[in-house]
């Protein structure tokens, strides 16, 4: 056993244990998807979304922060509701079902790269770090292995609720998903192709090097998109729980936090989904127009800009909160004072977060030089500078997927819900097809122009 | 007769369906960026704080009239009673003691829980007594009991609620016509 | 020392889970206990460095076949109408050969010595590609059996469409000619 430990340095160590954090980065997401789901909702219907739910500060009064209070008082309900099992639901399967998506949600983003790999010195020591969790050069294939298993917990939902309703629902989601996973492996053969690896890694390089997969694979991209917008089970293609026809499909008859796992699992499941295609068709952590070797040489330059881009985000927020407040003060509502009083903390906490950030940004792009050492003919920097390069890639990969978080819930509120047929007639018909083309047409230009073996 | 609406056959573009889909996006997107970028324009109110604008020709919850002196103007000649379709006003009648009146309500109750706000006992009423133009659209009480409006209840409102131009509102006690309209009434009713 | 752990503990769940496949009465648990089978040999394959192996069992078996089979289970809902008796006429047959099988498989693996080597790469997607695509004279010549198997899938396939359609056709003639008396 201690030759396993003295092998690597303690900082490898230490890093390798500290990337397990890393898989709860989608259920992270649930935190920002959630509130964005529902306000999202709301602007779409030009309505304004659940906004109400508020905790009170001793001098600020209610902060409702901008209506995520609501999610988070509605989690604690789920978790706190007595755990209900109807009398003729099989027991054990009952219980387990809701647990296996949402434990394949923690598994999933083991092989998803969050930085490029680390390599830097530390003391005398040169140490490697991968961006992945399990460094495996299966990669995106265990991912699928995976995501393929968590349809089980809704098809032994389903089963086990033994209501007719839930059975159907359980019904349909598995002949989705077998149907989908055909489409979305074959929808990414081409990328996997240009790319000649499995691992994610390696395919975000190929990237780097060439084109974003958007570019290469335009056709791919919204095959796969679709695929995974099915493969998740959400609308358009949630017939699995089409309220019309099935009540609540194959969790009718859970409550509590037992659906709450249901409820959590997807949405944990679209945020690892969102992280993928970012993965695998936009470049990833790569950040756009710059390569990694100029934010190495320069990473307090990149830092500052950084920086930059936050205080900039902030000032935005802070004209928002000013726009509002004007109009709040000019408007007839009863509740302005509270509102008014309610908008001065963020006022607050923004302005107290400009300056720090700015001066922040400021010294590390003045003071924040890069020394490195030349090993192998390769330059390698310290710690420092790795580390800030792999918080950029982090922010810039999380950034990406954020905008897939948000085009999952802008197609669901946009189009309606396709019939049970009409998904399958998709899924075989058409989304098949055309994957198998663009895998024939990426093979055949791969051999003739860029002359593979 | 039936009346058969043709409707236009898809050309294959709309067929397609996945341009369709992207129309469709361009246009939530558009909404969702008002709501984000122009929250203050949304059309919808944060309702309790904020009420959108009624206007008076909306059937809103009734309100008698009342006379300058202050007492309905109500004869109860039972109009109202009988043309409302959904039987939600009780009326009690009782002997008036002003002269020139012959009756006048004891008891006059109507059910909120029952009316349809259909505005035909406005119309019925021969003495201009009941009305609806109260703007108040919110009907929140505890028990049953509480959502029948009474005489008490219905008299209460404010001309000052009212328009200037309103003459019958004004002339009720509290009114800017309300002194005028007194010395024309001559009798006070006790 | 490590490796080893995991191939017992992993050896245990799926010989376990194997034989919950053996014993339960309902469909839809020995399909379940298959797929606890199927999920620890592909670890065990991930400790025999050759994850894609694994990664496809998982796919495949787990994923898409056993799916494909609960699917079956339920549709025809064998799991509440139908209990399987655990011995029949067949098991005479099937019982001494479970029993043989073992005995060779204790042989085997009491006759070699059980190590493993973490190093020892044996099924990299690199080497499983290599090897099943060689298309040089000299090489092993999967890739014609590897396409002769697809053909075959192909055909069985086509088959099984074609049977689907003519047993669906006929009694839906039937079902419009009672709805017409």
């Amino acid at each position: 056993m201690m030759e396993i430990l003295t092998s690597r340095h303690w900082l490898e160590w230490a890093i390798t244990i500290a990337k397990f954090a890393f898989a709860f980065v989608p259920i992270g997401f649930i935190l920002l998807l959630i509130p964005l789901e529902r306000r999202g909702a709301g602007f779409i219907q030009d309505r304004q979304g659940p906004n109400r739910s508020y905790f009170k500060l001793p001098y600020f009064g209610r902060i409702r922060l901008f209506g995520w209070v609501q999610n988070a008082c509605d989690g604690l309900k789920l978790f706190f509701k007595e755990v209900y099992a109807p009398n003729h639901v099989h027991r054990i399967l009952f219980a387990l079902a809701p647990a296996i998506p949402f434990a394949i949600v923690l598994i999933s983003p083991c092989v998803i790269p969050w930085f490029a790999p680390m390599v830097f010195t530390f003391g005398d020591a040169v140490i490697r770090i991968p961006g992945q969790t399990v460094d495996s050069e299966v990669g995106v294939l265990l991912l699928f292995g995976l995501s393929s298993l968590s349809a089980y917990g809704a098809v032994l939902a389903g089963w086990a609720s033994n209501s007719k309703f839930s059975l159907l629902g359980g019904l349909r989601t598995s002949a989705m998903t077998i149907s989908y996973e055909v489409c979305l492996g074959l929808s990414l053969m081409g990328m996997l192709l240009l790319a000649g690896s499995f691992r994610i890694d390696e395919i975000i390089a190929w990237q780097d090097a060439h084109v974003w997969g958007i570019v290469a694979q335009p056709v791919a991209f919204f095959c796969f998109l679709i695929a995974m917008i099915a493969e998740t089970g959400r609308a358009p293609f949630d017939v699995a729980e089409g309220e019309p026809e099935l009540v609540a499909g194959f969790h009718t008859e859970y409550g509590a936090m037992q659906f709450g796992l249901f409820y959590m699992g997807e949405y944990s499941h679209i945020g690892i989904n969102s992280i993928l295609v970012a993965c695998l068709f936009l470049g990833g952590y790569s950040v756009p127009f710059v390569e990694m070797s100029t934010i190495q040489a320069n990473v307090g330059i990149s830092l500052g800009v950084l920086c930059g881009l936050i205080v900039l985000a902030l000032l935005a927020f802070l004209h928002m909160i000013y726009r509002y407040s004007r109009w709040y003060k000019t408007s007839s509502a009863s509740n302005k004072e509270v509102i008014l009083r309610e908008y001065s903390l963020y006022k607050l906490l923004a302005w107290a977060a400009v300056p720090v950030v700015l001066v922040l940004g400021i010294l590390s792009a003045l003071f924040f030089h890069p020394e490195y050492t030349i090993i192998n003919g390769e330059m390698v920097y310290g710690a420092g500078v790795a580390f800030g390069t792999a918080l950029i890639q982090l922010l810039t990969l999380l950034v990406k997927a954020c905008f897939f978080c948000w085009v999952w819930i802008w197609v669901r509120w946009t189009l309606p819900r396709f019939r049970y047929d009409h998904v399958m007639h998709l899924g075989w018909k058409v989304i098949l097809n055309i994957a198998l083309i663009n895998l024939v047409v990426t093979a055949v230009i791969a051999k003739l122009v860029l002359g593979g073996n | 007769m039936v009346r058969q609406i043709k409707q236009k056959p898809m050309n294959w573009i709309e067929r397609l369906y996945i341009f369709e889909a992207f129309r469709g996006l361009f246009t939530t997107m558009k909404h969702y960026l008002r709501g984000f970028f122009r929250y203050e324009t949304l059309p919808t109110v944060p309702y309790p704080e904020m009420k959108p604008e009624i206007l008076p020709t909306y059937r809103a919850k009734h309100r008698l009239m009342l006379r300058p002196d202050g007492t309905p103007r109500c004869v109860a000649c039972f109009m109202c009673a009988a043309a409302c379709p959904a039987n939600c006003i009780y009326i009690e009648a009782d002997s008036s003691l002003d002269g020139r009146i012959e009756k006048k309500p004891s008891r006059f109750e109507i059910d909120h829980l029952v009316c349809v706000f259909c505005g035909l006992c406005v119309e019925a009423c021969p003495v201009d007594a009941i009305r609806m133009d109260t703007c108040d659209t919110s009907y929140v009480h505890r028990t049953r009991e509480d959502f029948i409006a009474n005489l008490e209840t219905l008299t209460q409102w404010n001309p000052n609620d009212y328009s200037q131009n309103d003459v019958l509102s004004q002339a009720a006690p509290g009114g800017i016509k309300n002194q005028q309209a007194l010395e024309s009434w001559k009798l006070r009713v006790y | 020392m490590l490796p080893m752990i995991y191939f017992v503990l992993l050896g245990l769940i799926a010989a376990g889970s194997a034989v919950c496949v053996f014993l339960s009465k309902n469909p839809l648990y020995g399909a379940l206990s298959l797929v606890v089978t199927m999920v620890s040999l592909a670890g065990i394959y991930g400790l025999l460095a050759s994850p894609f192996v694994g990664v496809v069992q998982v796919m495949v078996y787990a994923g898409a076949i056993m799916m494909l089979l609960t699917f079956v289970i339920m549709i025809l809902n064998a799991a509440r109408d139908v209990v399987t008796p655990r011995f029949d006429r067949v098991s005479i047959f099937v019982l001494p050969a479970i029993l043989v099988l073992a005995g060779l498989l204790a042989f085997v693996l009491i006759s070699t010595p059980l190590q493993f080597h973490a190093e020892a790469v044996r099924g990299s997607v690199a080497l499983t590609s290599a090897t099943l695509f060689d298309m040089s004279k000299e090489g092993p010549g999967y890739f014609i059996l590897f396409e002769a198997i697809g053909l075959l899938l192909l055909s069985a396939m086509a088959t099984a469409v074609l049977l689907a359609k003519k047993r669906l056709g006929t009694p839906e003639r039937e079902t419009v000619s009672k709805e017409v008396h």
